[in-house]
């Protein structure tokens, strides 16, 4: 854990314990350190939104911005616009990203902004003790909807394929080294990149066992991620809400484009 | 010679632009002009009318009752009727009849487009001003050739009843309240302007889009108005100058984040220009009363700064002081004008410079820490991307590295922090010897108060009805020792305003000052010097 230390403010930490949150953050630190020798550490910047996902920025020691429920992709946007030399990565909730900031998330990917979004989607609101999010399924009891929500959940990955991002992915908080590789290529990819990060909530929403059993990589069966087709239909494979049908993670998409920053500011491409 | 002329039309009809070409030819003569701007929320048909004076002497509003109405169409012969009176002159489209009206071919360069020029040649032949004058105007438009033969026509089909004599000199530009924000913002050293499409603000969004390469900045238009004032925020964050602008309507969208700034302690300029609501109300009409809103928006208790400027030459300074302001506090500023101040245009003479103080930088010792306590409240800033240094900012309660905190002396000591700034703030309020500007009589005991463009009317018509006027330009902090020092010994204070409630006034009563007599309007409209003068005599 040496190496987590050297970045860690020290704050303490109030996940719960075995929180998913944990394996997402070590993946996140380990990816940032395998990468400090191309990326300098203060040329990263982390955001948050609110949730129980938010306070890894007080936890981790970088450059910050806490920002509020919904907001973090615009707030990332301005930073990438105003010191192209950044690193900009934004961790946000599903209840945070899909609910309150579903505008903000459509259109970063419409942008093709180069910043890296990591949500972490625990499919309740944890903070707020156990209501049902946009990534629940429909036979969650949350404190809102006792029985369960009267709607189905979304497919964030279809959406984000559907809204032009060009690096689209979903981990899985319990393989930190598989997701901490996703997490590295996201950060190098060039343009917007999203990855939708299966995390358990132990309180509210314990997910291991259903994630351990179901979950499979798509490098595992020769997926070709340039193909959008082919990343459509594993997209469609789970739709959130089933028990019993298998889950791909790992890369589903990822091709290029110009980004935001370089059409808005016209830079010139490397 | 003063005088005010109407020119109504449809839509569509190039009237707006007529009115501007006519203001350009006048102030290329040397006078002293004032367009006011009448128009519908709509693109085609409807009513519009501007009403534009020209002086010898400055002036800043118009008359309701005009000596010339320039009717374009049938509609603004009804429309303007009641803007007679004795002794007007009318120019009426020769397919028109009204007894004692001058006839003029109204010729449009496509069906339905763009009257201005046969309008301008019209006017300018009523006014004896030689043909040339109006041809650079002209033989700039679009349709070059067809555009200089309407002017033409109009201009031989119509008698000089006026002799309008070149004066000694230019007096200034013609620039509209929008375009002085504009100008002040890019001196102000403004890197970034953010913004969604709303009236009476667009103007601004245009005309910065399309210098910004002039300029050496970037436009940016986002999704909405909370995808725009968080984007300015971390451009801010990161180390540029933001602004961002738009109508009440867009403005309480953005309260949730103005909150952000003052907590986050980010420096924000947002550009409220104020139109008639409340909801979508009437878009292209002007109020004032977005005033309160402005002074109380946002949860939590937090320091920020309105301002608000009454003449062109106010909105650029303003607008360039409030980006140095909002960096200098490290909190948000919210530059308050409206429609009528946005929209209409006046003689402007500009002495433009760049002025972009340095805000209060970390000089590098020890842990950078963003919200180090300090004893004016100001905490030194550095962005991220430089070595060594970790810059945390936070929506949350924090300590001074930024590092969220819930205990009771934490809490207390980050509140105080912030309020010791309102306090410097305050005090530099106070400093600025225009935090209250004093005008019209300056010797009377009769005193007006008035605020942001209402007082262009008011101070037209105060000296010679004998008022002092007063108007606060920062409303908050509220600089209410300086205001009581100036109504000290008054004999009677009207309070002037384009509010129903009377917001202005119940702010000044919040500060433990009372008027005598309040003077509201809420059509829509702003007020007119006949108008205005008429209301002052009876009171």
């Amino acid at each position: 854990m040496g190496a987590v230390k050297s970045l860690y403010t020290g704050a303490e930490i109030t996940w719960c314990r075995l929180c998913g949150n944990f394996g997402l953050m070590s993946a996140f630190v380990w990816a940032v350190e395998e990468l400090a020798e191309s990326i300098p550490l203060e040329r990263f910047v982390i955001l948050s939104g609110i949730g129980c996902h938010g306070k890894i920025v007080d936890y981790i020691d970088l450059n910050s911005f806490y920002s509020i429920h919904g907001r973090v992709p615009p707030t990332a946007t301005g930073i990438k616009l105003a010191n192209p030399d950044l690193k900009v990565v934004g961790f946000v909730g599903d209840g945070d990203i899909y609910a309150e900031g579903v505008s903000h998330l459509i259109f970063s990917a419409k942008r093709n902004t180069d910043i890296t979004l990591i949500v972490h989607d625990n499919r309740a609101y944890s903070l707020t003790t156990g209501q049902f999010t946009p990534t629940s399924p429909s036979h969650f009891r949350g404190k809102s909807t006792p029985e369960g929500p009267p709607e189905d959940p979304m497919n964030p990955i279809a959406l984000m394929l559907e809204a032009g991002a060009t690096f689209v992915a979903r981990g899985y908080a319990g393989y930190t080294e598989h997701l901490k590789n996703i997490i590295k290529e996201a950060i190098l990819h060039r343009g917007f990149s999203f990855v939708d990060v299966l995390q358990p909530c132990v309180v509210f929403y314990n997910t291991y066992d259903l994630y351990n059993r179901m979950t499979y990589r798509l490098e595992d069966v020769g997926h070709d991620p340039t193909n959008y087709e082919e990343a459509y239909r594993r997209a469609k494979e789970w739709d959130y809400n089933s028990k019993d049908t298998k889950i791909p993670i790992g890369i589903f998409y990822r091709t290029e484009k110009p980004t935001y920053e370089e059409r808005l500011l016209h830079m010139s491409y490397d | 010679m003063e005088k005010t002329i109407i020119i109504g039309g449809k839509a569509g009809a190039g009237i707006k632009e007529a009115g501007r070409m006519l203001a350009g030819v006048l102030s290329n003569l040397g006078y002293y002009v004032f367009g006011y701007v009448d128009y519908p929320s709509l693109i085609r048909g409807g009513h519009n009318f501007v009403s534009l004076t020209f002086s010898e002497r400055p002036i800043r509003s118009t008359d309701r009752k005009a000596d010339i109405i320039v009717a374009t169409d049938g509609r603004s012969i009804k429309a303007h009727l009641e803007d007679e009176k004795e002794g007007t002159v009318w120019i009426i489209n020769e397919k028109e009849s009204k007894e004692g009206a001058i006839k003029a071919p109204f010729k449009e360069v496509a069906p339905g487009f763009f009257k201005s020029s046969s309008v301008l040649g019209a006017i300018l032949k009523l006014f004896g001003i030689p043909l040339e004058e109006g041809l650079p105007f002209v033989t700039s438009l679009p349709q070059r050739e067809k555009n200089e033969q309407i002017y033409r026509e109009a201009y031989n089909a119509v008698p000089q009843l006026y002799e309008v004599k070149t004066l000694d000199g230019k007096r200034g530009d013609i620039l509209t309240g929008n375009e002085c924000i504009a100008l002040g913002s890019v001196d102000g050293g403004l890197d970034f302007y953010v913004a969604y499409p709303m009236t009476p603000a667009s103007p601004v969004l245009h005309y910065l889009a399309k210098r910004k390469d002039e300029f050496g900045i970037k436009v940016v238009h986002p999704e909405n108005e909370i995808g725009v004032i968080n984007m300015a925020l971390g451009i801010a964050y990161a180390g540029k100058r933001a602004m961002v602008g738009t109508s009440g309507g867009g403005f309480a969208l953005m309260t949730e984040t103005l909150s952000l700034a003052g907590m986050s302690e980010t420096p924000i300029v947002i550009y409220e220009a104020q139109r008639a609501g409340p909801s979508t109300g009437v878009p292209t009409y002007t109020a004032q009363a977005d005033l309160l809103f402005c002074l109380f928006a946002g949860h939590g208790d937090f320091p920020r700064v309105v301002v608000a400027p009454s003449t062109p030459e106010e909105a650029y300074a303003l607008a360039r002081d409030s980006l140095n302001i909002a960096w200098r506090f490290q909190t948000p500023v919210i530059l308050l004008g409206d429609k009528h101040l946005g929209e209409s245009y006046f003689t402007v003479s500009l002495e433009r410079k760049k002025v972009v103080e340095e805000p209060k930088l970390w000089e590098g010792n020890g842990d950078y820490r963003r919200y180090e306590i300090t004893e004016d409240g100001i905490s030194p800033l550095a962005f991220p991307g430089r070595e060594g240094v970790v810059v945390k900012a936070t929506s949350y309660e924090h300590d001074e590295r930024g590092v969220t905190v819930e205990d009771a002396e934490s809490v207390r000591r980050m509140q105080e922090k912030r309020m010791n700034k309102e306090r410097t703030i305050r005090e530099y309020i106070l400093s600025r010897e225009d935090s209250v500007v004093v005008g019209g009589g300056k010797e009377s005991d009769k005193v007006i108060i008035t605020w942001g463009s209402t007082a262009c009317t008011v101070e037209d018509v105060a000296r010679e009805l004998g008022y002092r006027v007063i108007r606060p330009l920062f409303l908050e902090p509220f600089p209410s020792e300086r205001v009581f020092k100036e109504i000290e010994g008054a004999k009677e204070v009207l309070c002037v305003e384009l509010s129903a409630s009377g917001q202005f006034e119940k702010l000044l009563n919040m500060n433990g000052i009372r008027v005598d007599r309040s003077v509201r309007k809420y059509d829509g409209r702003p007020f007119f010097r006949d108008e205005l003068t008429s209301i002052l005599r009876e009171v």
